[in-house]
């Protein structure tokens, strides 16, 4: 059963996207580093 | 030998453990190949760097030394001096210099053969017109940056060692080929108040933690802002730590503050059991706290979004190491926005991961540190030994029935 608990919060979603943009910016660092 | 092997109720539990188990020791071996491999590809390159370096330039070693060379003009075939290398001790680990000195015992031009210090540092030297300083200089002068020298400002340690470099070469070329008489360099101690200031924090954040007055880390931490931060620009990164691992330790006494900090921290947390340097001392980690507090807003995460991505940092972790191994170069792979921040210098990619990094941390406390930052991992991880060794210790000496039940 589905609780209120696996729900993602709007709060969520914001730090997903805040994540997601960290990880490709700490990716673009070691690129740019390299080449 | 017999091997009992037994099934348990949390076997997926076990299963992932050994995954994880796997991954270690797959990511430590490749850590190791990475290292032999950077270990014995270094150095190959040298004399073609030199070379390319001075274009038109016939170069001869001189009386089978490696570091100096005399210098015949390819096309001319006069003879145009001597080109004299050496190796110091910068902020990120080795560099060398080239020295062009002309037969008039003039310095004509100092070339950088590598150097392992932070890209925006090394172009401030540059865009400041540095290594411009020597053109023109006797090989006799005291090439100090108390003297004729002078540091670029926000760069010192490596305006320090890239003189050293210079100086050393010199007064070599002056001693061995002039016959000048060179006296022989004393290595001062560079002892002020920076190192005092550093002993007084430790002392403080010792004091608070044994007597218990965590009301007191707040300060402590913003005082830290200004002064390992702002004052300083010496947090601990990932670059300081592998540059142990490298075998690029400074020299005590030109840089006795990188050795109280760096081995001081570490030492303070294994011995404590506790990361004295993430919640008292780090000025990144300080930012981010004060930044929530002003922010107001505490997101609480699902523990799916938290867990999905708790795990991710030991990759970065892999990452920045391997490049660091590969390359020799601490300052490759240490992808952390610290230097950027309190130099107010670096690219523009290092800029946006500052501003989201403390963006995030308005919203979410500790941002940085929760989810990507390397120190913090390996710091944490060294805090846990001595509860680790404690508990193992505590094993093998059996213990009376009724004390278990005290945990």
């Amino acid at each position: 059963m589905k609780t209120k608990t696996d729900e993602l919060s709007w709060q969520d979603h914001i730090a997903i996207a805040l994540l997601v943009l960290m990880v490709g910016l700490i990716l673009g660092s070691f690129y740019t580093a390299i080449f | 030998m017999e091997t009992l092997v037994m099934e348990t109720p949390c076997a997926s539990g076990s299963r992932k453990s050994r995954v994880g188990g796997v991954l270690t020791l797959l990511a430590l071996i490749s850590l190791m190949a990475a290292y032999a491999v950077g270990f014995f590809v270094q150095g190959n390159e040298s004399f073609q760097t030199l070379q390319k370096a001075f274009p038109g330039k016939q170069l001869e070693t001189t009386e089978g030394s490696s570091e100096l060379y005399s210098v015949t003009d390819l096309k001319t075939h006069a003879d145009e001096g001597h080109i004299v290398t050496r190796e110091t001790l910068g902020w990120g680990g080795p560099l060398t210099t080239a020295t062009w000195i002309g037969s008039d015992e003039i310095i004509r031009e100092v070339a950088v053969l590598s150097h392992k210090e932070t890209p925006s540092f090394f172009q401030h030297l540059e865009g400041n017109g540095f290594f411009e300083q020597f053109t023109g200089r006797s090989i006799t002068a005291p090439l100090t940056n108390d003297g004729d020298i002078d540091a670029v400002s926000g760069a010192t340690i490596s305006s320090v060692a890239f003189t050293k470099a210079v100086r050393e070469g010199s007064h070599r070329v002056a001693a061995e080929q002039y016959g000048h008489p060179m006296e022989k360099e004393a290595e001062a101690w560079n002892v002020g108040r920076n190192e005092i200031v550093l002993l007084i924090v430790f002392a403080v954040v010792i004091g608070c933690l044994l007597l218990k007055r965590m009301k007191a880390r707040l300060f402590v931490l913003a005082f830290c802002i200004l002064f390992l931060g702002i004052h300083m620009n010496r947090p601990i990164s990932l670059a300081s730590l592998a540059s142990i691992l490298l075998g690029y330790l400074p020299s005590l006494h030109s840089q006795p503050f990188w050795w109280l900090l760096v081995p001081g921290v570490l030492l303070i947390t294994t011995l404590m059991g506790k990361n004295v340097y993430c919640y008292w001392m780090c000025p990144f980690g300080g930012m981010q706290e004060f930044a929530t507090k002003i922010g107001g807003v505490s997101f609480r995460l699902n523990k799916k979004v938290t867990g999905a991505i708790k795990h991710l940092v030991y990759l970065f972790l892999w990452m920045a190491l391997m490049i660091i191994f590969l390359t020799r170069n601490p300052a490759m792979g240490a992808y952390e926005p610290f230097a950027t921040l309190f130099s107010l210098r670096g690219s523009g990619i290092q800029w946006t991961l500052v501003t989201v990094a403390l963006a995030g941390s308005f919203l979410i406390p500790r941002f940085w540190c929760r989810f990507f930052c390397p120190v913090g991992v390996i710091l944490n991880r060294l805090a846990r030994l001595k509860k680790s060794i404690k508990k193992k210790l505590g094993s093998l000496s059996p213990r009376p029935k009724e004390a278990l039940h005290e945990d």
